[in-house]
């Protein structure tokens, strides 16, 4: 099956038991990611990215459904694509006692890489200097370096990355950022997940929204904001007066201190003559365009899901 | 699968806690040598003559008198005890019993005694903290991102540890051969051993590589069914007073069935182990009467017990790995 999708998934399922229960991480997700460019997997916490992701490189059994990397069943036929995927879930995973260098070098033996590679991906993610530096006195940033670099280790189609900026201060956020751009404009497949919207807006090509385990939208971001009815925030001398005005005339406005905002306006003219009309003028009027933040807030609302954890 | 044993091999090179084993291992064998050298410093040429003059009256004593002895034995004996053929034995004595250990085998079967426990420990707490160090730094989920095969990657884990528990062994066999030979040589005993009793003593120290191997992978198959080096401790400690403690000091012939009594087996060339066999006593209502049974354990059987046992918990960890979710 090649749908030029890089990642398939069909009501996946997972639940695990807990003291108090079961507890469903993922109820039946529908995933699908483009082949090429940066893909934003985007949730609160809790909501099941993590444990998708962990299916999907075969580190969690799923209780039901399908899944496909490129095309090929997985976890059945994993370890032939494995080499196509590069992944760091969660925090970067390596031996704390051994150097940068040492950790790449077994790794890097594992898969038959030539040694060669190892120096090339830690120039690649400028640790050079640190590579004989033992992986515990890394820095978060270098940590995170270090599991890039592990994954280019494989000169992967897939690069998936779960939640890369936690912890990290806002160099290391840009730098993270930055290398998932390069890595999506070199004609790689990027998959961010992340709770964070700002992140994902930044560096995303196309995203897919995610609450309690279940897919709520997916699509192009730009798509996605546009699809959301925007609105326009006014300066006017009395915007309760305003309000009452554009309220008779059918459009949703309230007061917002000294400004007056107004939903779901298509055309801001309409919102001057409107006003005008009733000797209503307005100073300053400035166009309020949908982030990522509303369209996850009212998509949750409209499923009637809570966005649990923190979504920034 | 060979590049992933080599990888795991380099690792466990790379460590420090292999050093530290290996290490603690050289520590004890030293302290193996310094005890054999001290508990055999009386065997002198002229203690041992000593002895052997003792030897000589005894056993001339017993060739004489030992059917004398026994009827004598019999006659005053219970009758239950008149049915038992071994209660009245009278064992014919040797020169050990003068002298304790005063063959090259005897001080060396002393000291392999002494680091046998030592070797089962240190492999296996070696295995062990291998495996359960990827577990606890979560680089077995990063290890397997590279190579999802669990069954090679386990396998591949497993066969590390067991080069690493025969490495440990062989520093014990090493130090402990080379100083037991020492000291065996001081007191004139190389030079009475015979090429086969020489034979023999290398080959109880060839032994000793093998339970390091069984203790590497043991250790390494619990490591992946816990995954944590105290909690894979804290099963050894429990087995250890659970097993090897309780249940053998109340139930006698479960002693068979124990690590430590198969272990000696294999390196002892065979062992024995007593348990108590009572009947009431028809003299004195309500009192037991025992006597002791010996029951011997021959290399064959326990080596086989001891596969036995290491292939089942291989087995169960590849299984409990193969299912389990990786975090």
């Amino acid at each position: 099956m090649d749908d030029g999708l890089a990642v398939r998934t069909r009501a996946l399922r997972k639940t695990y038991r807990t003291p108090r229960g079961t507890r469903v991480a993922v109820a039946g997700l529908d995933l699908s990611v483009p082949a090429g460019g940066v893909h934003g997997f985007l949730g609160p916490n809790g909501s099941g990215k993590t444990t998708s992701i962990r299916m999907l490189l075969g580190l969690v059994r799923p209780d039901s459904g399908t899944m496909h990397l490129y095309g090929e069943p997985v976890p059945e036929r994993l370890p032939h694509v494995m080499r196509r995927i590069g992944a760091i879930v969660e925090s970067p995973k390596f031996f704390p006692a051994f150097s940068g260098r040492k950790n790449l070098s077994l790794l890097a033996e594992a898969i038959g890489a030539p040694r060669t590679r190892v120096g090339e991906v830690l120039e690649l993610t400028a640790l050079h200097d640190r590579g004989d530096d033992r992986f515990a006195s890394y820095s978060l940033g270098m940590k995170q370096r270090l599991a890039v670099a592990a994954t280019l280790l494989k000169s992967p189609d897939l690069l998936i990355f779960d939640e890369p900026t936690n912890g990290l201060d806002p160099a290391g956020i840009r730098e993270i950022r930055q290398t998932m751009r390069d890595l999506g404009r070199e004609g790689r497949t990027v998959l961010v997940s992340s709770h964070i919207l700002a992140e994902v807006e930044q560096v995303a090509d196309t995203v897919s929204i995610v609450g309690q385990g279940r897919l709520l939208a997916e699509g192009r971001v730009a798509d996605l904001i546009g699809a959301q009815a925007a609105g326009v925030r006014a300066t006017v001398p009395d915007p309760a007066l305003a309000a009452a005005v554009l309220e008779a005339q059918g459009l949703s406005a309230r007061a917002d201190g000294a400004h007056l905002l107004v939903d779901g306006v298509q055309d801001a003219s309409e919102v001057t003559r409107l006003l005008g009309g009733h000797d209503i003028w307005v100073s300053e009027l400035t166009r309020t365009g949908q982030d990522l933040e509303s369209v996850f807030l009212e998509l949750t609302a409209e499923k009637g899901l809570e966005a649990t954890g923190a979504v920034r | 699968m060979n590049r992933l044993v080599r990888v795991e091999l380099r690792r466990m090179v790379a460590r420090r806690a292999t050093w530290v084993v290996l290490g603690l291992c050289a520590v004890l064998a030293c302290l193996v040598v310094y005890g054999s050298h001290q508990s055999t410093r009386y065997l002198t040429p002229a203690n041992r003559a000593q002895a052997a003059q003792g030897f000589d009256q005894s056993h001339a004593d017993w060739v004489a008198h030992h059917d004398e002895w026994t009827k004598d034995c019999l006659k005053n004996a219970p009758p239950e005890a008149k049915a038992d053929p071994s209660a009245c034995a009278m064992p014919e004595p040797t020169l050990e019993n003068f002298l304790g250990g005063s063959s090259l085998r005897q001080v060396v079967r002393e000291s392999v005694s002494g680091t046998t426990g030592a070797v089962m420990f240190l492999a296996f707490l070696l295995g062990a903290t291998f495996v359960a160090a990827e577990f606890s730094s979560g680089t077995m989920s990063t290890w397997l991102t590279f190579e999802p095969r669990r069954l090679r990657v386990f396998l591949s884990k497993v066969q590390a540890p067991v080069v690493g528990g025969v490495a440990v062994a062989a520093v014990m066999a090493l130090i402990c051969g080379v100083g037991v030979w020492w000291v065996a040589r001081g007191l004139g005993l190389t030079a009475e051993a015979s090429t086969a009793e020489q034979a023999a003593v290398v080959w109880t120290w060839v032994r000793l590589l093998a339970v390091g191997a069984f203790a590497g992978a043991l250790g390494a198959a619990v490591g992946f069914v816990v995954r944590n080096t105290a909690a894979c401790l804290g099963i050894a400690v429990a087995y250890g007073v659970v097993a090897e403690l309780i249940v053998a000091g109340f139930l006698g012939p479960a002693r068979r069935w124990l690590i430590s009594t198969n272990l000696r087996a294999v390196v002892d060339h065979g062992t024995a182990y007593l348990t108590d066999r009572c009947t009431p006593d028809p003299q004195q209502q309500g009192i037991l009467s025992c006597t002791s049974v010996e029951h011997h354990v021959s290399l064959g059987s326990g080596a086989a017990y001891l596969v036995v046992v290491c292939l089942a918990v291989v087995a169960i960890s590849a299984w409990s790995y193969q299912r389990r979710d990786v975090g």
